[in-house]
């Protein structure tokens, strides 16, 4: 007991040393330790499958890094601090008698894994992580300092915790045990590697940030306007977590709806449900589609633009005499599919899109799909089969739809129940040839007929994989959920036999009201079933759920904003890219100048898990599917916001940048709106003037001036 | 008076060629250098009552009069009162030689030099050498030990300083026994 007393003072002695300021009568401390981290090999993004080629991540160690004790805990290494470089196994060995935390710094030279590092980072371990690791005051701790250790320190500065509690917050996140948090990366499954690749783009980001000394956001927080100071290592390690105000989620869920304004969602009858997680969650209430009808919708959900696609064409469409250009390359067509033309390129190939965007950066996607026949072609539409049946939705006379269905109607399984032209990832040919589209493209259960479609799905075929991958975890950083044409509320024809008979008879809810009704119930089970998987009960994930619809049904007005110049005078060019000369040149787009036309305002709510975030906001600035491009970029640490450049596709065209080209952009000329006209993220950072009319309203009232609170919609706290 | 003096050159003398001196070294895998001497008695492969010990870290000296100790598995921790336990067989090393007492005093601690092999999970084989005086900067460690550069011989007896004064003493003795005898 003697002894135990004389080893615990012991080693708290050294431990107050390293909490302590420097003094003679300290023992010296000895760090000995290893920076580990993740070399990840990005995906090869081709239009051609045999080009195409996954991404890979191992743990790795860094060579020639500088290690040094940060004894100002500045997050840099000083000069006079003591300091030392990685060998060729990534160890170091420090001693000090003025400890404190440790800094690792990533350079240039540095190699990680035995490959040039390439970017520059830094990455910390906290002074804690040392008195944990102290055995003895004269032997050397053993730490390792990795991007997780770095998270850890960047937990404790951004929320003002404890070393245990960042610790612990972060393995719970990682579920894994708080010791494989502060290990080395030998040995790291999965979802730890891949979090490391996350961690490690971020943090290199920072360094980027500090190095082009970016303007302090403290600074910036008092004095929009200040050139000063630069930011440090330490505020860089939070902004990057945090682009143009929009948080680093793990995982978004967008569930995306068809075809409704927002006079037909909000405060209808038939959709009590979504009114009720509208107000329970933050609303966008300025939200425009950006074409009509759905495909050029569902491609600027993907990819920030529509490329001129104004129908809901297949995907091999193209016109005729371009096959040289548009080609499908990842042949054969699906069965039933033929060559096609049209005036429109429907094949876009070579384009940046958020599916390319998130692998790159070791990141995944999912889009869930409902009511698919089991084994098809994600390609292609789902087929109508007679002989797969389910029992009519049955309505009693207190719900707002009235008493209606038909007891004993088997409903026909209807085609196009998975409409293609509804599923993003389809349409990018660089997308179709990833080894991750048919990984990717999953079922989504909870449908009228998943009992008839599992009755005949081949071995392997599971039409509930969501329901699986929310249980596991295996779910990616974006989740696109596409109900059916019935649960989206698209509708289609449907329709029933009753035994004995072959007259056909329309199903109860696939049409008129009742529609927005079986939509309001099947994204009600979507929620739920979201909110009851351990992702969302995990408190420090952070996850979001939109509820969207991919356009309304405006026809007149101000259809489309953000991005695009409504007037349509003079028509609009294609899409500015800077080529490789640093030039910048206008691409040619045929059939361009179609698309983006909008279809008028409909309803976006956000729901997330984090109960500490904003509730009930309700942000009416314009924003549109290009803005969610921005946002989900920013979300996902996909772009560089001092660089509008690096924003893909009409995503760039923020007011900034606009300006900045005007030259190049005759069609903002004569913008009567610039911030209308313009991208922008979805945070809510603009302060509506006051006495500025709002280009629509609901119902008709259009809002006039600023919003209530300039709170943001998707902060988490 | 005379009889005192001989006798307690004799004494020096004898006891001078009992306390062996040993010289030992150590090479950590990075290739820097521990030399050093202490005395002692060989045991077998241990040494007992180890005393007398310097050390040469990378070519310089360790400062202080440097204390022993073990590590004790039990209280993970270094014991003074069991001293160190220094072997021939670089296997069956257990020491530590600071200059302040590594178990009570390591905050006064400027240099020591660890040599461990333990069944403690929490050390295991290590060796470790540190001089802080100044910056720290001359430190090495090795995990596991690099037992094959270990080094511990008995140095070159009998020394010529400890010959000649054991000569001498015998001398003394007996011209001390020849005048007894005469008177």
């Amino acid at each position: 007991m003697l002894k135990t007393t004389l080893i615990s003072s012991a080693v708290a002695g050294a431990v107050l040393a390293l909490s302590a300021p420097a003094h003679a009568a300290t023992a010296p401390v000895t760090v000995r330790g290893v920076v580990s981290g993740t070399w990840f090999t990005p995906p090869v993004i081709a239009n051609s499958p045999a080009a195409s080629a996954a991404s890979s991540t191992v743990a790795s160690v860094f060579q020639s890094v500088k290690v040094c004790i940060d004894a100002n805990d500045n997050g840099v290494c000083d000069a006079g601090e003591t300091s030392t470089l990685t060998k060729a196994d990534g160890s170091f060995l420090l001693a000090t008698r003025t400890p404190g935390a440790l800094v690792a710094e990533v350079s240039a030279t540095s190699l990680n894994g035995g490959h040039p590092a390439g970017q520059r980072m830094v990455l910390r371990a906290a002074a804690d992580q040392v008195s944990a690791a102290l055995i003895n005051p004269l032997v050397p701790a053993k730490v390792a300092i990795s991007p997780l250790t770095t998270e850890v320190v960047r937990l404790m500065e951004e929320d003002r915790i404890s070393f245990e509690s960042a610790k612990n917050n972060l393995a719970i996140r990682l579920n894994v045990t708080s010791d494989t948090v502060l290990a080395d990366m030998t040995g790291a499954g999965a979802d730890l590697l891949k979090e490391s690749v996350i961690l490690s783009n971020r943090f290199a980001f920072a360094a980027k940030m500090v190095d082009r000394r970016d303007v302090s956001p403290a600074a910036l927080a008092a004095d929009p306007g200040a050139t000063g100071p630069a930011i440090t290592m330490k505020e860089a390690h939070q902004a990057a977590m945090n682009l143009e105000g929009i948080p680093r989620y793990d995982h978004v869920f967008m569930i995306v709806l068809e075809n409704k304004a927002t006079s037909s969602i909000k405060n209808s009858v038939y959709a009590p449900r979504i009114n009720a997680y509208l107000n329970a969650g933050n609303q966008f209430t300025s939200y425009y589609a950006t074409g009509n009808p759905s495909e050029p919708n569902r491609l600027a959900i993907a990819a920030g633009d529509d490329f001129g696609i104004t129908d809901d064409s297949a995907f091999n469409c193209y016109p005729s005499g371009t096959a040289a250009a548009n080609a499908i390359e990842d042949l054969p067509l699906p069965p039933g599919v033929n060559a096609c033309n049209n005036n429109t390129n429907h094949n876009i190939k070579s384009r940046p899109n958020l599916f390319n965007a998130l692998t790159s950066k070791g990141m995944s996607w999912r889009v869930y799909s409902e009511s698919k026949n089991p084994g098809g072609d994600w390609r292609k539409d789902g087929s109508a089969d007679a002989t797969i049946t389910a029992p009519d939705n049955l309505y009693t006379a207190n719900e707002p739809v009235g008493a209606i269905g038909t007891p004993g109607l088997k409903v026909r399984l209807a085609g196009a129940l998975y409409a293609a032209k509804h599923n993003g990832s389809v349409f990018f040919q660089n997308v179709r040839s990833s080894p991750e589209f048919l990984k990717n493209n999953r079922t989504l259960g909870g449908g009228q007929w998943d009992a008839a479609l599992a009755a005949v799905a081949p071995a392997g075929w599971n039409v509930d994989q969501f329901g699986d991958d929310l249980q596991s975890g295996d779910v990616g950083q974006i989740n696109i959920l596409e109900p059916d044409q019935c649960d989206d509320m698209h509708g289609v024809t449907l329709v029933g036999t009753l035994p004995g008979s072959s007259t056909t008879k329309p199903a109860s809810d696939c049409s008129g009201s009742p529609l927005i009704y079986r939509g309001d119930k099947y994204t009600d089970y979507l929620i739920k079933k979201i909110q009851a998987s351990p992702l969302w009960n995990n408190p420090q994930k952070r996850v979001a759920i939109v509820m969207m619809f991919d356009e309304g049904t405006a026809t007149s007005g101000f259809n489309s904003c953000c991005g695009w110049n409504t007037s349509g005078t003079p028509a609009a060019l294609g899409p500015l890219v800077r080529n490789a000369d640093g030039s910048v040149s206008v691409e040619a787009v045929t059939n361009y100048k179609q698309g983006n036309k909008g279809h008028g305002t409909s309803i976006f709510g956000v729901l997330n898990n984090q109960p500490g975030a904003p509730k009930g906001v309700v942000d009416s600035d314009a924003y549109s599917h290009i803005s969610l491009v921005r946002t989900l970029q920013d979300m996902f640490q996909l772009a560089d916001p001092a660089d509008d450049w690096s924003y893909m596709n009409r995503s760039k065209y923020s007011q900034k940048f606009i300006a900045a080209n005007i030259l190049n952009l005759p069609e903002y000329a004569g913008s009567a709106d610039a911030h209308f006209d313009a991208v922008r993220p979805m945070n809510h950072g603009y302060v509506i003037p006051a006495g500025y009319v709002q280009k629509n309203g609901y119902p008709t009232i259009k809002q006039v001036g600023p919003d209530a609170d300039q709170r943001n919609g998707w902060a988490l706290k | 008076m005379k009889k005192i003096c001989s006798a307690a050159i004799l004494l020096a003398a004898f006891a001078s060629a009992h306390a062996e001196n040993f010289t030992f070294a150590y090479t950590f895998g990075d290739s820097q250098a521990i030399t050093g001497s202490l005395s002692g008695h060989l045991n077998g492969d241990l040494v007992e009552n180890v005393s007398n010990v310097h050390i040469n870290f990378n070519g310089t000296d360790f400062t202080g009069s440097l204390t022993g100790a073990s590590w004790d598995a039990s209280t993970h921790n270094w014991n003074s009162a069991a001293g160190a336990i220094v072997s021939t067989v670089a296997g069956k090393n257990n020491f530590i030689f600071a200059d302040a007492n590594p178990q009570t005093n390591y905050n006064d601690i400027n240099n020591y030099f660890y040599f461990v092999t333990s069944s403690d999970a929490k050390i295991g084989n290590q060796a470790y050498a540190l001089n802080c005086n100044g910056n720290c900067t001359d430190l090495a460690f090795d995990q596991p030990t690099n037992n094959a550069s270990w080094s511990l011989v008995a140095a070159p007896v009998p020394e010529p300083g400890s010959a000649a004064m054991l000569i001498a003493g015998l001398g003394v003795a007996g011209a001390v026994a020849r005048r007894r005898r005469q008177a």
